[in-house]
């Protein structure tokens, strides 16, 4: 080593002199670079075979040397010389590191030389046994020179891959790659080449394919991708899929050190990267969707995992022109639920949990032994430290209340030492009475609002309007599932305690049929006797339904009841039941106790209108199917009267549903006696009104009712037809039908 | 303007060379007068937590076992305007000890410096435009104005570092730069070949702009370059912290090359151990993290790309 030793002080100026007249004038390097190889060649000394390789690099890389000169400089010395570099034992890194770089930057000339001169295999021996070397090389080589072998792997399948011809004539101005290439070329046959191609690339990916998270590796291959993704279509496709796989924050699970932040961010941007860049080059390709969905996901978890990586590296964000910010001040953390705001009880005041249910438990309703035991039980287990913390929570919120009652006579103007002020004397602070603690003394004079002006009729009906929608929506969206509690609590039931929608439901009908608004005015003329009067009364309570706060919300049961009235019909029978009750309440509480003689005199005015009302519109619904709900209607509303049962009779307009109502008029017979007369009196009706067929269904049953009834009736019809047949109008008897005969003689 | 930070600041650059070879084996460590020289700066326009760490916890790097003329790695900075911040850098990195290799260009599509207004900037084109021009210019506009917002004091900083503003997408890369050497721009020595090793960028726009514009090349000279970002407000202040912590950093990564180059040599490869050994390229990851926890109010961004 000692003797070429000096001549390297000497031989680097020189060399240098040399580098820079070729920088000065790039047409140098034709006659330098065959000069120097074989100084290069034979030199020892680890300087001058670094500055060769960079040279050497340089030379090829140099955008100043226009492309066809570059490819006079390719000769058996230089890949000779590139040869020697690469396959000396332990060579230099750096030195390994620029031949690298200078094989990737004359792979193309090489290959473009070959491609026209098919006589130089001798080169084209050399370029093949460089590409091996280096492939050889990519996965035990240190890191730096894995770096450029990576570069040359992209070069190699930038050339091997078909690019674009862009003037077929002129080949010397289109891109170097195997397009150019004649398909029986001696020394470049395609078919090995592609497949070769092939193999590089997956090799160029494998990086990525494994998603390493290794930055020295992933940022040069990603960035050396660009190239490819632009210029060769062919791959596009299977490098952005590739790409679209890789997840640039797999390495976030690990703590984050400053070091791995810096990994994590070097590889989530350099991807990012690349992919704005593909969007913006080619925007139309097909996986272009995809890129977009891609870089959207990758920036919301990168945004999640920097909030916590920023966090733990820096908690406290300087911001520009608030020196303060340097200490964070912290919300001490509260154990205990706080106490609401005043007025307090003393179960506020020791209430240190904040479980509402447990809030609401009673003590008093367990056993005197078993509060011994459990007591006994905890205060051998207790944390003495949690009790000491509770204990003096208690006593700062006493210490807290006491000290927001003391008068505030300070605050006032005159500073005065009163100690009477202080002997809580004075009734703001001595409120103690009951349960409530002493109370924070306000020294505000009352203060009364302004009279609302007084609302006008429209007003008022909009109001009342509003708010029972807004009661009967809050009624509806409350829970429960069923109109009425499948569940019977029986007796122990509370109308309106289970804050359901059945509860709601009830409170609405006690609302409407209990509130005694407008109804006075009928009960007196009820208890005047005056029938005319309450006819009258009757009729204005339910004509005016707008006018009124319960008509408005019977309105809305009954809509109700209408829209599901299948399902709802329990309903209607509890609403009308709560009718009938309040309309008696109402009469017998107005009365003073005088009750009225008979059952009959107990006039049910708004149960009548409704339950009138209800059946007009439930009744044509009623199909053959629903036997069961007519009859439980029938059977469970409170009473029965002559338009409810006229308008079961239209029943037997269909002939569907005749039946049902026989069945029904059969069950009232049995089973309310009450209602017999009345039942029997229908039947009378609906014999007389209905055809033969249902003179047939019907007549059965009065037979056995009323003996007697149909045969007169039959003769008396027949007598009345016989009557008929003289009338002169010349309508024939035998043309008639029964019922409407009936009719003709009524 | 009793208090003109660029006066504060030009006095430091100022003190910078006289200071340095008295404490030539810690050429990170910023001169004791600095801190001195900087403090007449208001406060609330410095960071505040940053400006004293350096002095006190920035391990000094060993003592170079190298000779001054040993090797050096090649910086680029860059940043929107290539007025600031860049050159800021530029100058600290040229005028250091090592005097870096040092080239420098803006992003922006053009120069635009604050004008009277902040609606009317002062534009001008990159590449054909020298610092000398434009400061002759706006000092026959409004000397009074340019020199109390510090533009005048920044143009005249850099008409004596190089001859004007470049914009990045111009640069051909490995195209000779041999008129900056002619002319004696400060950083051209060795950066001839117009090739850099490392890039430092000054705003995250920037980087990826430039890192951007590096997809887009193709990478046709296949030579790996380290891409930093540093991010520094655009202000004076800013800078000339930020210039400090890029010069630090750069003398972090070039003692790790120096290292790996000496210790790969053949002879040489006896005298390194450990962390040593590896080489600059893998080191950079640590180096950048060990930075980045004395420079904690300048995110840092890095990739390794493409010539």
């Amino acid at each position: 080593m000692a003797a070429p030793a000096q001549p390297v002080s000497d031989m680097l100026p020189k060399l240098e002199q040399v580098r820079q007249a070729c920088l000065a004038d790039s047409s140098q390097y034709i006659q330098v670079v065959p000069g120097i190889v074989p100084i290069l060649q034979s030199a020892q000394a680890v300087d001058v075979r670094r500055w060769g390789a960079d040279f050497i690099a340089e030379a090829f890389a140099t955008p100043a040397l226009p492309l066809q000169q570059k490819e006079l400089l390719i000769s058996d010395g230089v890949m000779a010389l590139l040869r020697g570099m690469l396959e000396t034992p332990n060579e230099d890194t750096a030195v390994v590191k620029s031949a690298v770089q200078a094989s990737a930057s004359i792979y193309p000339y090489v290959f473009r030389r070959v491609i026209s001169h098919p006589e130089l295999a001798l080169v084209w021996r050399d370029m093949t046994t460089i590409k091996i070397n280096i492939l050889q090389r990519i996965d035990a080589a240190p890191v730096a020179v894995r770096v450029c072998c990576i570069k040359f792997l992209q070069k190699v399948v930038q050339v091997q891959t078909p690019g674009l011809i862009t003037d077929p004539r002129r080949p010397e101005h289109n891109e170097t790659s195997i397009a150019l290439v004649p398909r029986n070329h001696p020394l470049l046959p395609l078919a090995n080449l592609e497949a070769e191609t092939s193999g590089i690339l997956d090799r160029l990916l494998s990086v990525i394919q494994e998603n390493s998270t290794d930055p020295l590796l992933v940022d040069p291959t990603m960035n050396c991708l660009a190239v490819l993704i632009k210029s060769r279509p062919p791959i596009q496709a299977k490098i952005l899929q590739t790409i679209l796989n890789y997840n640039p924050l797999r390495a976030a699970g690990a703590p984050m050190t400053t070091r791995l932040i810096v990994i994590i961010k070097s590889l989530q941007r350099t991807t990012r990267a690349l992919l704005r860049y593909t969007l913006r080059i080619i925007p139309q390709h097909p996986l272009a969707e995809k890129i977009d969905t891609y870089l959207r996901r990758l920036q919301s978890s990168t945004t999640a995992v920097f909030t916590q990586a920023q966090s733990l590296k820096r908690p406290a964000e300087s911001v520009e022109g608030s020196d303060d910010a340097k200490r964070q001040k912290l919300e001490p953390v509260r154990r205990y639920a706080p106490m609401p705001a005043p007025p307090n009880t003393y179960a506020q005041l020791f209430t240190l949990i904040d479980n509402p249910e447990f809030q609401q438990f009673d003590v008093k309703i367990l056993p005197e032994e078993v509060v011994c035991l459990i007591s006994s039980a905890l205060m051998q287990h207790i944390d003495s430290k949690s009790l000491d913390e509770a204990i003096e929570e208690v006593q700062q919120r006493f210490q807290k209340i006491q000290d927001a009652a003391r008068p505030t006579a300070a605050a006032e103007e005159d500073d005065d030492y009163d100690p009477e002020a202080l002997s809580g004397d004075d009734n703001t602070a001595a409120q103690v009475g009951g349960e409530v603690l002493p109370q924070p003394a306000l020294e505000l004079g009352p203060f009364e609002l302004p009279k609302p002006p007084p609302l006008s009729d429209g007003e008022l009906a909009m109001l009342s309007e509003q708010t029972i929608a807004h009661v009967f929506e809050t009624a509806l969206s409350s829970g429960g599932n069923s109109n009425f509690p499948k569940q019977k609590i029986g007796i122990n039931r509370l109308a309106g305690s289970t804050n359901d929608r059945d509860s709601w439901l009830t409170v609405m009908i006690r609302l409407a049929t209990r509130a005694p608004a407008a109804l006075d005015s009928v009960v007196d003329a009820q208890i005047n006797g005056d029938a005319a009067a309450i006819t009258a009364q009757t009729n204005l309570s339910t004509t005016m339904q707008g006018a009124h706060v319960p008509n408005r919300i019977r309105r809305l049961l009954f809509d109700y009841v209408l829209d599901d009235w299948k399902h709802r019909l329990p309903l209607g029978i509890t609403w009308l039941t709560e009718e009938w009750y309040a309309d008696k309440i109402q009469t017998v509480g107005t009365t003073n106790g005088d009750a009225p003689t008979t059952r009959a005199d107990m006039k049910t005015p708004n149960y009548d209108y409704w339950s009138a009302q209800l059946f007009e519109t439930l009744v044509p619904r009623f199909d053959k199917d629903d036997f069961r709900l007519l009859i439980r209607f029938l059977a469970e509303l409170p009473s029965l009267n002559h338009s409810i049962l006229s308008q079961v009779k239209t029943l037997t307009r269909d002939p569907a549903t005749v039946d049902i109502c026989k069945k029904a008029m059969q069950y009232l017979y049995l089973m309310r006696p009450p209602v017999r007369e009345l039942v029997i009196d229908t039947m009378e009706e609906i014999w007389q009104e209905g055809d033969s067929e249902v003179k047939s269904t019907m007549g059965q049953l009065l037979t056995k009712w009323r003996p007697g009834f149909v045969e007169g009736a039959a003769e008396q019809t027949k007598q009345e037809m016989e009557d008929t047949r003289t009338f002169p109008n010349g309508v024939r008897g035998e043309e008639m039908d029964p019922a409407l005969s009936v009719e003709v003689a009524v | 303007m009793s208090v003109d930070p660029r006066r504060a600041r030009i006095q430091a650059r100022t003190a910078t060379p006289v200071h340095q070879p008295a404490l030539a084996p810690k050429p990170a460590t910023p001169p004791p007068g600095q801190a001195a020289q900087i403090a007449p700066v208001p406060p609330q326009q410095l960071d505040g937590t940053t400006d004293p760490r350096p002095a006190a916890s920035t391990p000094a790097p060993p003592p170079s076992a190298t000779a001054p003329d040993s090797y050096k790695l090649k910086f680029c900075t860059v940043c929107a305007s290539n007025n600031n911040r860049s050159m800021e850098a530029h100058l600290r990195l040229a005028a250091s000890d090592r005097s870096y290799p040092v080239i420098s260009f803006g992003t922006g599509s053009y120069v635009r410096l604050p004008g009277p207004t902040i609606s009317q900037p002062q534009v001008y084109n990159f590449n054909t435009t020298s610092y000398d021009k434009m400061h002759n210019e706006l000092q026959a506009q409004d000397a009074k104005l340019y020199k109390n917002n510090g533009i005048l004091n920044m143009l005249d900083r850099n008409r004596n570092i190089k001859w004007g503003p470049e914009r990045f997408h111009d640069w051909v890369v490995g195209k000779a730069r041999l008129d900056p050497v002619a002319r004696g721009d400060k950083g051209s020595a060795g950066a001839e070949g117009g090739v850099v090793d490392v890039i430092f960028t000054c705003e995250e726009r920037c980087w990826d702009a430039v890192v951007d514009n590096l997809l887009d090349r193709g990478a046709p000279l296949n030579r790996p370059v380290h891409v930093f970002n540093v991010d520094i407000r655009d202000n004076h202040e800013e800078a000339l912290v930020g210039g400090r912590a890029i010069l630090e950093l750069a003398d972090n990564l070039n003692e790790a090359a120096n290292q790996s180059m000496s210790i790969h040599s053949a002879n040489g490869w006896d005298n390194g151990s450990g962390v040593a050994r590896e080489s600059f390229d893998e080191r950079v990851p640590d180096i950048l993290a060990d930075w980045q926890e004395r420079w904690p109010n300048l995110p840092a961004l890095w990739t390794l790309s493409w010539l």
